[in-house]
């Protein structure tokens, strides 16, 4: 960990840094950033990244505690098709929006990890 | 009953180690029961004793009351504190103990029965003086009935396992479509966290606050009230902001906190406990009691000037506090924040590994409660609360101030937490205005934070930072054939 200074246009300012892994944590105005060093992408603190819409993905390592969907069914937006639990507390998965449910790649009392695909949606027609 | 020695603690987090130092300033020696995995955890580092309990599951250690009170029997401790969740609202747990001799830091194990069951309290506070939210606590549980009554009560309805608490088993139907649903996964959840599908449904309040009051049942049978916290900001029924005082006229907190020591009374309580009400405009509810240390009692410590977990350990060994009624009365406002490990811009999922760095900027009025230190892992085995941070100041506009500015200093690395979404709610107009209900949250934060841009300030000052910590390291590059250079 580093405690710097930085002096940008005589304005001083306080920085906490810290290297973990591949990551440069950052702290300076009230906020954390956290960026890849190896892509050197600039993100503010933020994990996950663009998911394809039409996938469902588990947002947490959990459970799947039921599944309120089939293959092939028709769905409307906000229905809940997955229901997980992480942390002793239970998600609802819902339809970003109205299409059909194209596969299910998960199983009741699975455990899941982080951005396992779940549901395949389709949108078209 | 008599003098404590050595105080057993079932518990982990920021919670043990609260105990741990209360005791410690007491002189008594601690005796921490942990799981396998707790062992890089603050705790276990403070307290002058450890006993492992069992696996990572909760339903093999701090859920195993037989490992528990095994733990403490083979330690020699003569009390028991259970802190909150896990075991702490659990009769049959707080029975064994007095069966084996340990004295159960906690209300008698009929109290806690008492009020354990939502249903059974209901009952109770029924006698009293003090209002409940219509309902429906019969027993006939089946599908049908309860979709009956939900239709009489009128929706929103909110179904209930009758073990619940925390925000869990409890779900709320806006309409007859979603009442299947709300029952299926009430009752999933009471049977997975409480061991019983017994579910009761209520009037859900649309527009209510959520006030409690802090009681205190001493020992020589005097019942206390330390005034009122208001828990309006929740999320999934979680609570996320709290205060104290609430945001309500001073006629109505005198109801309210004669209501609560009545119903206090009315089942002869000994030790903390809290009486939870809804409060929509000048009318009161009775929601439920806990029977329990809760997690934002340290707000009511701030203005107050008391501590409770010791207060809970003089009362355990039958000695009485120095309080006195008409002498309590409250001081400035204070405010408390959980610091969750989740990313709030990928809406609250919990975030887990490895700790980074921590600072906590300690300061007048500035209170951390906090269990874990860099180099702890935080599993998903366990809740996602970090840390709390609680301040004190005069008013509550001084207290919301100071609470920003210490946030905006607090750095944690490692893992993500809400602190970003916790200081954009401090500064909601919504907030400040001290009008929020428990709807406040769902209404303006129901979707992740918008993520901004970096702006080009923040941009030059990540690259200086690069540069000066060797941000492009060999580490992270591949590693060259030492002996032939190209």
């Amino acid at each position: 960990m580093k405690n710097l200074i930085l002096n940008l246009d005589g304005e001083r300012i306080q920085i906490w840094a810290q290297v973990i892994g591949n990551e440069l944590w950052a702290h300076f105005d009230g906020q954390t950033f956290v960026q890849d060093l190896q892509t050197s992408s600039r993100r503010k603190s933020r994990s996950g990244g663009a998911v394809a819409e039409n996938e469902l993905v588990a947002p947490m390592p959990g459970k799947i505690l039921s599944i309120k969907t089939s293959k092939g069914q028709e769905v409307k937006k906000g229905d809940v098709l997955i229901v997980m639990e992480a942390m002793k507390m239970e998600y609802s998965l819902s339809a970003p929006k109205d299409g059909k449910v194209e596969d299910v790649l998960c199983q009741e009392s699975d455990q899941v990890l982080l951005k396992q695909k779940l549901v395949t949606l389709n949108f078209e027609g | 009953m008599g003098k404590i020695e050595k105080v057993a603690i079932a518990n982990r987090g920021e919670v043990a180690v609260r105990i741990i130092r209360a005791c410690q300033e007491m002189g008594i020696e601690t005796v921490l029961l942990h799981s396998e995995v707790d062992k890089n955890t603050m705790a276990y580092r403070l307290s002058d004793h450890v006993v492992c309990i069992g696996g990572a599951a909760i339903s093999q250690s701090y859920l195993n009351m037989d490992s528990v009170i095994e733990g403490t029997l083979a330690s020699g401790a003569d009390a028991l504190h259970p802190g909150f969740g896990f075991l702490s609202e659990n009769a049959e747990f707080a029975q064994k103990c007095l069966d084996n001799k340990i004295i159960f830091i906690g209300p008698r194990p009929e109290s806690i029965d008492l009020f354990g069951d939502k249903i059974s309290a209901k009952k109770l506070v029924q006698t009293t003086s003090c209002p409940v939210i219509p309902g429906y606590i019969g027993d006939d549980q089946s599908e049908e009935n309860l979709l009956k009554e939900m239709n009489n009560i009128g929706y929103p309805v909110m179904v209930k396992a009758a073990g619940g608490g925390g925000g869990r088993g409890l779900k709320v139907a806006y309409s007859e479509s979603e009442a299947k649903t709300a029952i299926e996964s009430a009752r999933r959840e009471g049977i997975n966290a409480f061991g019983s599908d017994k579910l009761f449904l209520e009037k859900y309040l649309g527009k209510s606050k959520h006030i409690e009051v802090q009681i205190f049942g001493d020992s020589t049978g005097q019942v206390f009230h330390l005034y009122e916290r208001e828990c309006s900001v929740q999320r999934r029924h979680q609570k996320v902001i709290e205060e104290s005082l609430g945001q309500i006229s001073p006629e109505l907190r005198e109801k309210i906190c004669q209501a609560a020591v009545s119903v206090a009374k009315s089942a002869n309580y000994l030790g903390a406990g809290t009486v939870e009400f809804l409060v929509e405009g000048d009318e009161f509810y009775f929601l439920e009691m806990n029977t329990r240390l809760q997690v934002e009692h340290p707000v009511t410590e701030f203005i107050m000037g008391i501590d409770l977990v010791k207060a809970q350990i003089l009362a355990a060994s039958d000695q009485s506090v120095l309080w006195n009624q008409s002498e309590l009365s409250p001081q400035g406002h204070a405010i408390e924040c959980r610091v969750y490990a989740e990313d709030p811009y990928l809406g609250g999922v919990p975030s887990v590994g490895r700790l980074g760095f921590c600072k906590w900027p300690h300061g007048p009025g500035r209170r951390f409660e906090v269990g874990f230190e860099e180099g702890d892992s935080i599993t998903s085995y366990y809740d996602s609360m970090l840390a709390k941070v609680i301040v004190y100041d005069e008013s509550r506009p001084r207290a919301i101030t100071k609470m920003i500015k210490t946030l905006q200093e607090t750095v944690i690395f490692g893992l993500k937490t809400n602190i970003p979404f916790l200081i954009e709610i401090l500064q909601h107009p919504e907030f400040i205005s001290g009008e929020m209900t428990t709807q406040f949250l769902g209404q303006h934060f129901s979707s992740h934070l918008e993520k901004k841009e970096n702006s080009k300030r923040e941009n030059l000052i990540l690259d200086s930072i690069k540069k000066q910590v060797g941000g492009s390291k060999t580490s992270t590059s591949q590693l060259k054939n030492p002996w032939f250079e190209a």
